[in-house]
């Protein structure tokens, strides 16, 4: 056979082999692509761009090498997300002017009809990690400055909620491992901080130390879901760690209530969740809508608690200190608001992240269901 | 936002979807084709193209095509009939023209989106008509050639355009391929970067100072903001432009890109060449096409410019704002020929490039705002004299919004601020010169590194 065949032969297979190799390498014996083939072409057009996103050979390297370039040119913020050498963080600008009007009144209201010598309620707005490690963020970048935000939102409350301020203390522990590096949320460590300084308030007669937990691991290479927005190879994987409190006999039953669903876990730490391939769902079983921790605490002291995911880090520390706690998630208010929550309560807790408090209106939604609760 | 610069469809020269499936497969079925087919087996991968993007859409633009072609057919029936040509001339661009308004002005206004070729399609068929209604260029029998020249896919983004006299007879269908596909390849290659990768970037940038709130605009901001436009349209038009040139050249089509670094002009009338030339150029020819020999009196001769310039900044957007921008262009142009032309000629390069991109970039802010009071007041951003500044006044934290969008995208505006200079050029020029076989290799990886950039920006 002559050269110039040989080299015509060559040439028009790598053509045909280029568009085999990127449809079909990956999909070859699945069938996946023919189900998104559609009748129309531009939707064809659309699921063959859609198709080769997902399957191209080698899409996560090019990701992760577009990504360092991004960083190679100064772009350390994708998608509102701070990349740093300490870990990712959500930034935090107000998108929502009047949230905070809006929640700040609903739970003054709230306070005004509910509280009483009997029942007292609380506020604490959690930082986030880009309010309180403002050192990792880039050079001019600007994020909501949340220690102001929270001063003056506490400011509106002054004499008719008790507030409880943990920014300075996350602050001066903020060198610490207390916010997660991969999730936008706060670690154990993290959680025990923001508890001793609910306990300083709520119960002040009680005490608590670190030392009175057992400390165990799950696992020590958890990417959360800002790893899964921006896989910054730099980033170290998350340590999800557990702390058990050392006091024998100490029983706890969660409850997890959603809108066609019940479990009950007899462990603060579901750890089977975990492997199951939700390792953030070994904290209380995750989140729900509803979820109602009884201990075998000595006494009735019930808590109500209005709040998101950051409970999943304080709560288990503060389930020491009540027989019942539920924890209402604000972020996910339903009509289950109304069937799970017990009549009568020793206090009402307000506490979730910033970005929930400045950006939504969930605790206002949250309060419109549940009045029915206090009758 | 101009049309040039908006999203488009899923299938486009810069998805994967073309560059790993439509592309070689096009090209392979192409060489496939005995050479007598090719055309039409061309002209078929354009319609399939025009209809995985929009099919009622390519109908009507292969319609059009059509009407195109039988107005040619009539002003060679009617030869003779001076009349009856002017009509079928005047008919043939009242359609075309009017197609272009009725996709523009509801997708300018936000109601629709713009489609492919509505600014390229109908000005391809208007001037290879007014060619055979000049005389320029002899009549067309044959539908698919003259098809092929209005709806070769590529350039239906931006262009480039083109005469279709030249088109006719430099088109080469029967070549077979070999190693001188390597050479449109590459420039098809460093157009798709242009708009994928740097071209996408540069629109990023625009799109986040733009939206910078008002308390946090400042004269950094505004200049800012106009820089970072012009890259942004000279990388994604020069960009589209490139990627059509060498998809022609792929398939035997030769085309001129028109676009050769227009922001280190020594003047104007060298950057009405070089910012995208063929445009200028194709719609220089259309307006003079309407006075005849007249366009040579000098008085005819400046209108003329001044309705090129003004067409040319109507085909960007139609709006007031984009036509003064063309006619602010045209003035300099008269002005260089017939009053400081050769004043300009014996001032040093620099100051001549000094001057250009002085005249380019106060006269960008026409192009980026659509409606002239806006323009003037980014222009008085840009130049707070006497306190006339619009711009906000957020202090340290104004200037801290537009520090930290410059800071974290330092790579991309060095790249583009470089690229926009013909130094790289000029090293490949040398490069070439002394070392051939050194520099196609080099050459080589250089395109082959781009397409990795180009693939990892769109996964």
């Amino acid at each position: 056979m002559k050269v110039k065949t040989m080299k015509k032969i060559v040439f028009f297979g790598v053509l045909l082999l280029i568009p085999f190799f990127a449809l079909f390498a990956r999909y070859l014996y699945s069938g996946a692509y023919l189900q998104e083939v559609k009748e129309q072409p531009a939707d064809f057009a659309q699921g063959l761009e859609g198709h080769l996103q997902a399957s191209l050979p080698f899409s996560r390297s090019l990701r992760r090498l577009s990504l360092s370039i991004d960083l190679a040119g100064g772009k350390w913020e994708q998608d509102g997300i701070f990349i740093s050498a300490a870990g990712l963080m959500r930034g935090l600008e107000p998108t929502m002017p009047q949230a905070v009007d809006v929640n700040t009144l609903a739970i003054l209201e709230f306070a005004e009809d509910y509280q009483n010598e009997e029942r007292r309620v609380y506020l604490a707005i959690l930082p986030t990690a880009s309010g309180v490690r403002q050192q990792n963020l880039p050079r001019f970048s600007s994020t909501a400055n949340q220690r102001n935000f929270i001063e003056s939102t506490y400011n509106r409350f002054s004499g008719a909620v008790t507030t409880i301020a943990v920014y300075n203390t996350l602050l001066d522990k903020r060198d610490q491992y207390i916010y997660c590096r991969t999730e936008d949320n706060l670690t154990a460590l993290g959680g025990y901080y923001v508890y001793e300084q609910m306990l300083g308030r709520m119960l002040s007669s009680e005490r608590s130390s670190l030392s009175q937990y057992d400390i165990s691991y799950l696992q020590g290479d958890y990417h959360g879901d800002l790893y899964q927005a921006v896989p910054y190879g730099g980033v170290q994987p998350d340590t999800l760690m557990f702390y058990r409190y050392g006091e024998v006999g100490r029983e706890y039953t969660v409850t997890k209530v959603g809108q066609d669903y019940r479990k009950v876990y007899h462990t603060l730490y579901p750890e089977f969740l975990g492997e199951l391939g939700e390792p953030m769902d070994a904290y209380l079983g995750g989140m729900s809508p509803v979820t109602v921790i009884n201990t075998n605490v000595p006494g009735q002291r019930r808590l109500l608690v209005f709040g998101d995911r950051t409970a999943l880090a304080y709560l288990p520390f503060l389930a020491n200190h009540y027989s019942e706690i539920v924890l209402l998630d604000v972020t996910d208010a339903s009509s289950v608001f109304l069937e799970a929550a017990p009549m009568n309560y020793s206090q009402i807790l307000f506490a979730c992240g910033a970005d929930t408090y400045m950006n939504s209106t969930a605790i206002a939604t949250a309060l419109s269901l549940t009045p029915q609760v206090f009758q | 936002m101009l049309h040039v610069l908006e999203a488009w469809p899923p299938i486009n020269l810069t998805s994967l979807s073309f560059l790993f499936v439509f592309l070689p497969l096009s090209v392979a079925a192409f060489y496939l084709l005995p050479p007598k087919w090719r055309g039409k087996g061309l002209l078929a991968i354009c319609a399939v193209f025009l209809f995985l993007v929009n099919p009622v859409w390519a109908l009507v633009l292969i319609g059009l095509t059509l009407f195109n072609f039988v107005c040619g057919r009539l002003l060679a029936r009617f030869d003779k009939r001076v009349w009856a040509r002017r009509g079928v001339m005047a008919l043939c661009a009242a359609v075309n023209l009017l197609v272009i308004v009725i996709v523009a002005l509801p997708a300018q206004r936000g109601e629709a989106p713009f489609l492919l070729g509505f600014a390229v399609c109908p000005l391809l068929g208007l001037t290879a008509v007014g060619e055979f209604y000049r005389r320029e260029t002899g009549p067309e029998s044959d539908f698919y050639a003259f098809a092929l020249h209005c709806l070769f896919f590529p350039r239906l983004y931006g262009g480039p355009f083109g005469r279709y006299g030249e088109f006719r007879e430099k088109t080469n269908l029967s070549r077979q391929p070999g190693a001188d596909l390597f050479e449109p390849l590459s420039l098809f290659v460093r157009g798709a970067f242009k708009v994928a990768v740097l071209g996408a970037r540069l629109r990023d940038i625009l799109g986040t100072i733009d939206a910078l709130p008002a308390e946090q605009q400042t004269t950094l901001s505004a200049w800012s903001l106009v820089l970072v436009f012009g890259m942004a349209l000279y990388f994604t038009l020069s960009g589209f432009c490139d990627m059509a040139a060498g998809l022609g050249g792929l398939f035997g089509i030769p085309m001129e890109t028109g676009f050769f670094y227009p922001y280190q002009s020594r003047n104007l009338r060298n950057f009405a060449l070089r910012f995208h030339g063929t445009l200028s150029k194709a719609v220089g020819e259309m307006v003079r096409g309407l006075f005849g020999d007249r366009a040579k009196e000098t008085a005819v001769n400046i209108l003329c410019t001044f309705l090129t310039g003004a067409v040319v900044g109507l085909w960007f957007r139609l709006d007031f704002s984009s036509l003064l921008w063309g006619v602010w262009i045209a003035l300099f142009v008269v002005l260089e020929r017939h009053l400081i032309g050769k004043a300009l000629s014996a001032v040093p390069t620099a100051l001549g490039r000094l001057y250009n991109l002085l005249v380019v970039v106060l006269s960008l802010p026409f192009l980026l705002r659509g409606a002239p009071w806006e323009s003037l007041s980014l222009l008085r951003g840009m130049i707070p004299i006497g306190g006339a500044s619009t711009t906000g006044g957020g202090g340290e934290h104004a200037y801290n919004a537009i520090l930290y969008i410059l800071s974290s995208n330092w790579l991309a505006l060095a790249l583009g601020v470089l690229l926009c200079t013909s130094l790289l050029h000029l090293g490949v020029v040398r490069l070439k010169e002394s070392a051939p076989r050194v520099s196609k290799v080099v050459l080589r990886v250089v395109d082959l590194g781009m397409l990795v950039l180009i693939t990892a920006s769109l996964v």
